[in-house]
């Protein structure tokens, strides 16, 4: 497989996991409970592709991310975007082949980005203090369904590439 | 050393690039990518929706022959109610026509309902939004009203070919022109915070002080018809308490909404029956 289009898979599986937390979300309406796995949705890009194919692969997720949100559209694209590029200058500094290491690094993502939209989704005469409580709700359920989901995907976005005849593990051998 | 500065500071100009790019991308080319992105994963929504709704369709199937006699046996009574109701509205219609004709008065707006399935729900502390499976081919355009058998549901906000997207009542981005049942003097009604396990809330505001709560018979708020985008008469929530402002001279409230919002899963688009003329 041409090494230059892995972004495609990763992107690919992003998108199923989009598709899955919104019918997840579906069920949860019923009780006013909602569940957001931006951050895990990075991760993979960022410790595993390089910088352009990583790009691509997490902007493009968040352009969809932000058609289906009712804020400004390119929100969540800049948002992503500036997230990915500081943890992709960084990642020499993490064990990117730990599964804790990179459940931890999603598990930050996705604080940073919940907190960033409920600041871009905050207004209204509403106290400040029940929002901030609603949302701190959905960001324990939100940990926690990441915590079970995160090796699941993680384990899956690394099939795609290997049945592409990615070897990740023998590139970071190389690398090394 | 200027090689490892370069290899360093290399991903942070190409985010420079690439958000410069952004700002500088006309609106309507952002328009049209934020319509694409959408319509994109359309298909896939209302797959996962018609994927329940054929797992409910098998979910009925198994049920014993006397429980779906006794099922159609409750609808049919049902059915029957609904059309001596539905009599008596032609009536009622053909009697304010009269009166209308007879008092050179003007028409009220006449709609029509397009019932639709619900595709996805999504309710979070930002916001309170639904995807129905029916869009701009079926005569639905952005800020039609949506109703259901409780009272009001929401706004649509976005129309594509086949599917909307609903802003519920119970979103913070909804504001509606309000009176509480009995009285004729408007009230403001906007959406809440919705904490979870509980019925979806919303806020009452400028209802005039002299208006009083009693927990036991908690009063009705109805639609206004003012702003002309909900026809008056429709149920938005019960009053769930009141109190005064600094000033005494109004009180503001919670609404309580219908429970059954977190849950709908048909919903019908009311479609102003001149607008419906004109377009043709």
């Amino acid at each position: 497989m041409n090494p230059k289009v892995r972004w495609i898979l990763v992107l690919f599986c992003n998108l199923l996991l989009i598709w899955l937390v919104g019918e997840l979300n579906h069920g949860l309406a019923i009780w006013s409970l909602h569940v957001y796995l931006g951050g895990l949705l990075l991760v993979f890009g960022v410790f595993h592709l390089g910088l352009k194919q990583g790009l691509l692969a997490n902007g493009l997720t968040a352009l969809f991310l932000d058609a289906a949100n009712p804020l400004p559209f390119g929100h969540t694209f800049i948002l992503i975007l500036v997230l990915h590029t500081i943890l992709f200058s960084l990642r020499g500094n993490f064990a990117r082949e730990s599964l804790r290491s990179n459940l931890l690094i999603a598990i930050s993502l996705n604080l940073i980005l919940m907190t960033a939209l409920g600041l871009f989704a905050a207004g209204g005469p509403h106290p400040a203090a029940a929002y901030w409580g609603r949302l701190g709700l959905d960001l324990l359920l939100s940990t926690i369904v990441l915590a079970v989901v995160a090796p699941w995907f993680l384990a899956l976005q690394r099939t795609a590439l290997a049945f592409a005849g990615v070897d990740l593990d023998a590139e970071q051998r190389e690398t090394e | 050393m200027q090689k490892k500065n370069f290899v360093q500071a290399r991903p942070f100009a190409v985010l420079g690039i690439i958000l410069l790019t952004w700002l500088l991308f006309p609106p309507i080319l952002k328009s049209w990518l934020e319509l694409s992105f959408f319509q994109m994963q359309a298909p896939a929504v209302v797959a996962g929706s018609t994927v329940r709704d054929v797992q409910d369709y098998w979910a009925l199937r198994s049920n014993s022959k006397p429980e779906l006699i006794e099922g159609i046996r409750d609808l049919v009574r049902l059915n029957a109610a609904y059309e001596l109701r539905l009599h008596e509205s032609d009536q009622l219609r053909r009697e304010v026509s009269r009166l209308e004709e007879m008092l050179g008065l003007p028409s009220l707006p006449g709609y029509r309902y397009e019932v639709a399935r619900v595709a996805r729900r999504d309710m979070n502390g930002w916001w309170q939004q639904m995807i129905i499976r029916k869009g701009e081919a079926d005569g639905i355009r952005v800020g039609y009203p949506v109703l259901f058998t409780g009272g009001v549901v929401g706004r649509v906000r976005e129309v594509q070919r086949h599917t909307a997207v609903v802003d519920l009542v119970s979103s913070q981005h909804v504001r509606l022109a309000a009176t509480i049942e009995g009285e004729e003097r408007p009230v403001s009604y906007q959406g809440g915070i919705n904490p979870p396990i509980h019925p979806p809330r919303g806020r009452v505001e400028f209802v005039p002080s002299d208006i009083s709560f009693d927990p036991n018979r908690p009063r009705k708020l109805l639609t206004s018809g003012l702003g002309g985008v909900f026809p008056p008469g429709f149920v938005i929530g019960q009053i769930g308490g009141l109190t005064a402002s600094p000033d005494g001279l109004f009180q503001s409230g919670e609404v309580v909404l219908d429970p059954r919002l977190n849950r709908l899963r048909e919903v019908a688009v009311l479609i102003p029956l001149d607008e419906e003329k004109n377009e043709r």
